[in-house]
């Protein structure tokens, strides 16, 4: 009986010992888990708040191009105006153009500024390291390609298209991590080349000038484009593109909104008797209309805008923009 | 003998159950310190990270499209007032992008005549742009505030009906909540 009581004291000792040391244990586990997770959260937060800043500060500098570098363990995901890791996201205003998923190694971060016709916002550009833009223009679209003025740290070559030779393109591609084409015009058959040119990494794009249309291969998808920086970013950033060309679309209109209050602020300023009335008028219908107006003819509005900002600008008056 | 050995067993039970006893308040003491440091530590980042995301706004704000000038690096005074009225109508648009600040504007050179605050009246007054000096270009408040940051920084200011440049000092005021 003596006995029995003595053993069951130290069994009772050891149990206890035991279960106490296991929940302790148990505690400092999940509580190491935590904040594990925490300080990670809180590291990527910290790197995608820091990268938006680096981002937008490129719009103050003269320079508006940068290169970046991730961490190598890092990987970065954009969607829809949402930059994300695997334990933090950030929402994020920016018209950034790039590969969805962003991994630890070189980046070049360039700024363009999108008019159309005036000035709107910036748009950004991520490019990886050993990306490559082609563009084969018809004639017709030559004078299109001269006049495109972009920066020269943009890896994009144009050729014409009477260049395009399959078997020189295939040697020309090799070492290219991410590689583009863009037809200006007629697009060859774009199963076919991506077929032939398997297994490098490419994207096909055809653009109509005329209509201000963007295909899409292989799946042939249509989107417009609305000025040159956005025409750009489908080239850099076409899984994002119909996301932000709506987003841009919305801004767009936006702006139109405000220069319409301006011109009739500026109509009443002025006074009835001012030689510019007829002109603000006129910019004011027209700015009126923008937000009824479809897509298509949008072009032709933006054009009669951007001419009867400069005929406000020839008669000495106050202009829109 | 029987006796002196349950007692013997009784404070080696005692005794186990106290040294078990502060190992565990050291522990979570220990722990306890730990977190309010960590706490701290996590609070200073994120009052540094608001206070630059504050200065890259400010910055921001002086090559928005819908405040500055075309081509020149100033800001356009003509588009102030549709601007007020713009963050009004479209709060949802420009919450995400702004959040709860107050944006202000005012001449500082060459020195105002008066301090009034601009109104679409006081604009369409033909003394303009001498008759106000002062533009509040958004103000959206928190519901609680507990402190208020400020920031500012000098501008260019152009007046498209005059065609007259002057010097001016966009504030900018952020609402911690």
């Amino acid at each position: 009986m003596l006995q029995k009581r003595g053993v069951s004291s130290d069994l009772f000792v050891w149990m206890f010992a035991l279960i106490a040391g296991a929940l302790l244990l148990f505690f400092f586990i999940i509580w190491s888990q935590r904040h594990a997770t925490t300080s990670t959260t809180v590291e990527d937060i910290e790197f995608l708040r820091s990268l938006e800043q680096q981002i937008s500060a490129l719009s103050t500098t003269d320079d508006l191009s940068k290169t970046l570098t991730f961490p190598r363990s890092f990987q970065l995901h954009l969607d829809c105006g949402t930059l994300f890791t695997e334990q933090a996201s950030e929402s994020s205003s920016l018209f950034l153009f790039s590969p969805s998923s962003l991994t630890g190694q070189q980046y070049s971060l360039i700024g363009v500024p999108w008019r159309f016709p005036f000035y709107i916002d910036m748009f950004y550009y991520l490019i990886p390291k050993g990306s490559l833009v082609l563009l084969f223009y018809e004639p017709s679209a030559a004078a299109f390609i001269t006049a495109l003025d972009l920066p020269s740290t943009m890896p994009v070559k144009a050729l014409a298209a009477s260049a395009f030779s399959l078997t020189t393109l295939r040697q020309e591609l090799q070492g290219y991590s991410r590689v583009t084409l863009v037809f200006f015009g007629r697009a060859p058959d774009a199963s076919t080349l991506l077929a032939a040119l398997k297994p490098l990494p490419v994207t096909i794009l055809a653009v109509d000038l005329q209509r201000s249309l963007l295909t899409f291969f292989p799946s042939g998808q249509e989107q417009p484009y609305y000025g040159d920086a956005l025409l750009v970013g489908a080239w850099f950033g076409p899984e994002q593109y119909t996301c932000m060309s709506k987003h841009a679309l919305e801004r767009f209109r936006l702006l139109t909104s405000l220069y319409n209050q301006k011109a009739v602020l500026l109509q009443q300023k002025l006074g009835s008797g001012s030689s510019c009335q007829q002109v603000l008028s006129q910019a004011q219908a027209l700015l009126s209309s923008f937000s009824t107006l479809d897509t298509e003819r949008i072009h032709t509005s933006v054009a009669s805008l951007q001419s009867l900002n400069e005929d406000l600008e020839r008669h000495d008056c106050p202009t829109l923009y | 003998m029987t006796a002196q050995h349950s007692t013997k067993g009784q404070v080696h039970l005692h005794e186990t159950f106290l040294v078990l006893f502060v190992i565990i308040i050291l522990l979570l003491l220990g722990l306890l310190l730990y977190s309010k440091f960590f706490v701290q530590s996590l609070q200073t980042r994120a009052a540094t990270l608001s206070e630059r995301d504050a200065t890259v706004l400010l910055t921001k704000l002086t090559s928005l499209a819908e405040l500055r000038c075309s081509d020149k690096p100033c800001l356009d005074t003509s588009k102030f007032l549709p601007f007020q009225t713009l963050t009004q109508q479209r709060r949802a648009s420009y919450a995400p992008l702004l959040g709860t600040l107050r944006i202000t504007v005012e001449e500082i050179y060459p020195e105002p005549l008066t301090d009034a605050v601009c109104t679409k009246t006081l604009y369409l007054q033909p003394s303009y742009p001498g008759s106000c000096s002062q533009w509040v270009l958004y103000n959206q408040q928190p519901k609680t505030l507990t402190s208020t940051q400020k920031f500012s920084t000098i501008v260019s200011l152009y007046y498209p009906e005059t065609q007259v440049y002057t010097l001016g000092r966009l504030h900018l005021e952020v609402y911690r909540p």
